[in-house]
C-alpha cells in the first residue's frame, strides 16, 4: 500500500504547473499562504474567509495580489465550470456534516473540466468530532464538528483522477489547545475532461497574424501591436520549470503550442509521457488547438530532429490516423497537422500528398497547418505543384498557415526559418487565403534576428493580407 | 508490416550516406522489406541523400551545442565543442536532448570523457546533478522510509566549485587553477527559480548517501557512529540536520 503524508504548502507549490490556466478559489484563506503561492506564481485568485479581521489583515498586507472576500462559503455564489483550481483546507469542520454532500457538489461543479480540487477536512476519527464547532448558516445553533468519511469523499468525486489521498491522524499545535491531533481526510484530484468529439473547424476563432515566440524576441512584446498571437515550440516548455513564464505569456496572448516530437507516422506506441507534458503545456496555453507535423522524427534506432516525410501509402496513412486519434485522446484538445518539406519523395507513394493529407485530416478529425514556404521548397526541390496541392485540400480544415524563409544548401531549398519570406511564398499565401478558411498565420524565425523591425513588418503584411480576406 | 523497418533503413541511409554501399550489401536483405520497399531505398540518389544528411546533421549538431549549459559553454572552446557535438551526433544516432532531465545526461557524460581539467569536470558533475532535479511535480506516494526529496541531490567535487560557479553565473571566466583536493561533498537543491549549493561535512554526506526510502535518520546515525567512532562527539549536530532538512522539505 502506498503511504502518503498530509498535504503541505510545498506540495501545493510544486503542483502549480499542473493547474490549468484560469481563476483560483481559496476557501478559508486564513493567513493567505496558499493564496500567495498561487498569486505569486501568476494566477488570479479569489480568497474567501468568514472572519472579517482575517480578510481586513490580508487586504492591508497583500492588497491587489488577490480578490479578497469576507463570506461564508455556503452563501458565496459559485459560477459553474469557472475555477481552474479550488483549495478548501479544513473549512468543512465548521459546517454541519449533513450540509457536506450538497456543498461538495457545488465545489465540483464550479471547477472547469481538467480543474484541480485540493481538499482537506476532519474525518470521524478526529478527537474533536464530538465537540461543537459547526453552525448552521443563518442560525446561531452550535452543532458538533462537521466530519466526512473517506468513502463519502471518494463517492463525491466519481471518475476523478486522484493524485493524492490521505487519511490518518496528524499532530497539530496552536492555542488554545496546545499540542493535539486531528483526524484528517484529504485529496488532490483532477476533474475529468472529455476528449474533443467532432471538431467544428469552421467555428474556430480567428487569431490573425502572429509570430513564433523565441526568447530573443521578448522585446517585441513591449509593443502590443507587433503580434496578434504567439506560437511556441511545445518542446521548449515541456519542463515544468518554464511553466510560470508560459503562464505570463498565456495571460497576454492566445498561445498555440507547436511541437516536433509527436512523430505521428512512427508505427507502434505513442510516447505517453511526452503527450502528458504536451497536455500540460496546451492546458497552460488554453489553446484552441495544438499542432505537430505529418512526418516521422524517430524510428527504432534513430532520432533525427528532422521532419522526415512519410511515404504516401495506405499503410502509413492508417498508422498516422491511429496515432493522431490517440494523441488527441491524450492531449484532449483538437490537433492540427502541418505539411512538411520534401527533399526526397518515396517511390512507394500510392496517392498524392494532398490526398494523403486530406484523408489523414478527415480520418483523424484533425485540422491542417499549411506551411506555404514548404510548398515553395517542394516545388523547387521536387517539382511538386503547390497550387494543385492547395486546391485538393478540404478548405474548412486548413485553419493555419506558416510563413518562413528558407536557405539553399547544395542545390536544395531547406526549411531553415532564418531569412525573410520569399515573394513566391507571399504569393502562395494570397492564393491559399482565397481558397481556404484560414484563421491564423504565423511567421517562423529561428535564426538571424538582427532586424526585428523587418520581422514585425512581415507580421503586419500577413495581417494585412488576412484582413482583406476576413 | 514493414513500414517500421523501411523508416529505420531510410533514416540510417540519410544519416550515414557514405556507408551505404556496404550497408546495402550486408543488411538490406535481412530487414524483411517488401521488394518494392527495398527497390525504393536502392533508388535513393546518393547526392540527394548526402545533401539531406548534411543539413539534418547540421541541425542535430546545433541542437546539441545549443543545449549545453551556459556555465560549460563559457569554459569550453567553441570550436572544440562543435567538433565534439559532431562526433557525438555521429556516434549516437538515438541521442536527443528532450526530455532534458534524462536525455542530457549521456551528452554531458560524453563531454566529460573528452575533458581533462578537473575544475571543468567538477562543473559537469554539478550540471549533471542539477539537470536531474525537478522542483515541480505532481504529488507522489511516499516510500516507507526516509529519502532525499526529488528536488535535492548530493555529489562530490573539488573544493573550489562554489567560486568557479559564482564566476560563471556572473558570466565571468573563473580561474581554473588551485588545489583540487581534498574532494568535498555537496548538497544541491532546486528552488522554484535558482538551485542552491552547499558544501557538507563528510559525515552528513555519509548519512544522506544511505537514505534511499529505507530506514530512518536515527538508525543511519547510529551505524555511522559504530563505523566511525571519531564522530561520536558530533552526534547532536548530526541529529539537528534532520529537522533542518525537513523544514526545507528536502526529505520525504
Ligand atoms: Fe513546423
Ligand atoms: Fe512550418
Amino acid at each position: 500500500m502506498a503511504l502518503y503524508a498530509p498535504i503541505t504548502l510545498d506540495d501545493i507549490r510544486r503542483l502549480l504547473p499542473w493547474v490549468p490556466t484560469g481563476p483560483i478559489l481559496d476557501i478559508g484563506c486564513g493567513a493567505a499562504a496558499v493564496t500567495l503561492a498561487f498569486a505569486e506564481y501568476g494566477f488570479p485568485v479569489t480568497a474567501l474567509d468568514v472572519e472579517p479581521d482575517t480578510i481586513a489583515r490580508c487586504r492591508a498586507a497583500y492588497g491587489s495580489l488577490a480578490d479578497w472576500h469576507c463570506a461564508d462559503l455556503r452563501a458565496f455564489e459559485l459560477a459553474p465550470e469557472y475555477y481552474a483550481a479550488i483549495v478548501c483546507l479544513n473549512v468543512f469542520p465548521f459546517i454541519p456534516s449533513d450540509e457536506h454532500g450538497p456543498l461538495l457538489q457545488r465545489l465540483t461543479r464550479a471547477l472547469i473540466p481538467g480543474g484541480i480540487l485540493i481538499f482537506s477536512t476532519f474525518s470521524p476519527e478526529d478527537p474533536g468530532a464530538a465537540y461543537t464547532m459547526a453552525t448552521r448558516l443563518g442560525q446561531d445553533i452550535p452543532e458538533s464538528t462537521g466530519t466526512l468519511t473517506p468513502d463519502q469523499l471518494r463517492a463525491a468525486l466519481p471518475g476523478w483522477e486522484s493524485w493524492h489521498f490521505f487519511q490518518g491522524l496528524v499532530a497539530d499545535d496552536h492555542p488554545p489547545h496546545g499540542p493535539h491531533t486531528h483526524g484528517l481526510v484529504q485529496t488532490i484530484v483532477r476533474k475529468p475532461k472529455a476528449s474533443p468529439g467532432i471538431v467544428d473547424w469552421a467555428a474556430m476563432p480567428h487569431l490573425g497574424a502572429g509570430i513564433g515566440w523565441r526568447s530573443v524576441l521578448s522585446e517585441l512584446l513591449n509593443d502590443p501591436d507587433s503580434t496578434d498571437f504567439l506560437e511556441i515550440m511545445t518542446d521548449d516548455f515541456t519542463h515544468p520549470q518554464y511553466d510560470a513564464r508560459l503562464l505570463q505569456l498565456a495571460q497576454r496572448y492566445t498561445v498555440i503550442p507547436h511541437g516536433v516530437e509527436l512523430s505521428v507516422g512512427t508505427p507502434g506506441a505513442l510516447d505517453a509521457a511526452y503527450l502528458s507534458d504536451v497536455r500540460r503545456v496546451a492546458d497552460r496555453c488554453n489553446a484552441p488547438w495544438w499542432s505537430d507535423h505529418i512526418c516521422y522524427t524517430r524510428s527504432g534506432d534513430f532520432k533525427t530532429y528532422s521532419l522526415n516525410p512519410l511515404p504516401a501509402t495506405e499503410e502509413a496513412l492508417q498508422v498516422a490516423i491511429a496515432n493522431a486519434k490517440g494523441a488527441v485522446q491524450q492531449v484532449k484538445r483538437p490537433l492540427v497537422l502541418e505539411t512538411v518539406a520534401y527533399y526526397a519523395r518515396s517511390p512507394l507513394s500510392e496517392m498524392s500528398d494532398a490526398a494523403f493529407t486530406s484523408r489523414l485530416a478527415e480520418g483523424a478529425n484533425c485540422g491542417i497547418l499549411l506551411d506555404v514556404a514548404n510548398l515553395v521548397g517542394n516545388q523547387l526541390n521536387m517539382g511538386l505543384d503547390p497550387h494543385a496541392f492547395i486546391d485538393a485540400l478540404p478548405r474548412e480544415r486548413v485553419v493555419q498557415v506558416h510563413l518562413a524563409g528558407g536557405r539553399l544548401h547544395q542545390g536544395l531549398l531547406f526549411d531553415t526559418h532564418d531569412s525573410p519570406v520569399w515573394q513566391e511564398t507571399w504569393d502562395l499565401l494570397a492564393y491559399a487565403l482565397k481558397r481556404c478558411d484560414i484563421k491564423a498565420i504565423s511567421l517562423e524565425r529561428d535564426d538571424h534576428y538582427d532586424d526585428l523591425r523587418a520581422l514585425v513588418d512581415e507580421v503586419a503584411k500577413a495581417r494585412h493580407l488576412i484582413g482583406q480576406r476576413l | 508490416m514493414s513500414l517500421a523497418a523501411y523508416q529505420d533503413a531510410y533514416l540510417r541511409l540519410m544519416l550515414y550516406p557514405r556507408d551505404r554501399e556496404d550497408w546495402y550489401a550486408g543488411n538490406l536483405p535481412l530487414l524483411g522489406l517488401t521488394p518494392a520497399e527495398e527497390a525504393a531505398l536502392r533508388a535513393l540518389p546518393r547526392e540527394r541523400l548526402e545533401a539531406i544528411s548534411s543539413s539534418v546533421n547540421l541541425g542535430r549538431i546545433s541542437v546539441f551545442i545549443a543545449t549545453v549549459p551556459a556555465t560549460l559553454k563559457l569554459l569550453l572552446d567553441p570550436e572544440k565543442l562543435a567538433q565534439w557535438a559532431e562526433i557525438y551526433a555521429h556516434q549516437y544516432p538515438l541521442a536527443g536532448v528532450y526530455p532534458r532531465e534524462t536525455a542530457m545526461a549521456p551528452w554531458l557524460a560524453f563531454l566529460a570523457a573528452q575533458i581533462e581539467q578537473p575544475h571543468i569536470l567538477d562543473v559537469i558533475v554539478y550540471e549533471q546533478a542539477r539537470l536531474g532535479l525537478s522542483y515541480y511535480r505532481k504529488p507522489q506516494p511516499l516510500h516507507e522510509g526516509l529519502r532525499l526529496s526529488s528536488r535535492a541531490t548530493i555529489f562530490v567535487a573539488g573544493p573550489h566549485l562554489p567560486q568557479i560557479l559564482q564566476a560563471l553565473w556572473h558570466e565571468q571566466l573563473p580561474s581554473l587553477e588551485g588545489p583540487i583536493e581534498p574532494r568535498q561533498g555537496y548538497l544541491l537543491w532546486q528552488g522554484p527559480q535558482i538551485p542552491e549549493l552547499m558544501p557538507i561535512h563528510w559525515a552528513l554526506y555519509w548519512i544522506l548517501n544511505r537514505l534511499g526510502g529505507l530506514g530512518n535518520w536515527a538508525q543511519w546515525l547510529e551505524q555511522l557512529i559504530t563505523e566511525h567512532p571519531e564522530v561520536e562527539d558530533q552526534r547532536a549536530t548530526l541529529q539537528a540536520w534532520e529537522p533542518w532538512l525537513r523544514t526545507r522539505y528536502l526529505l520525504e
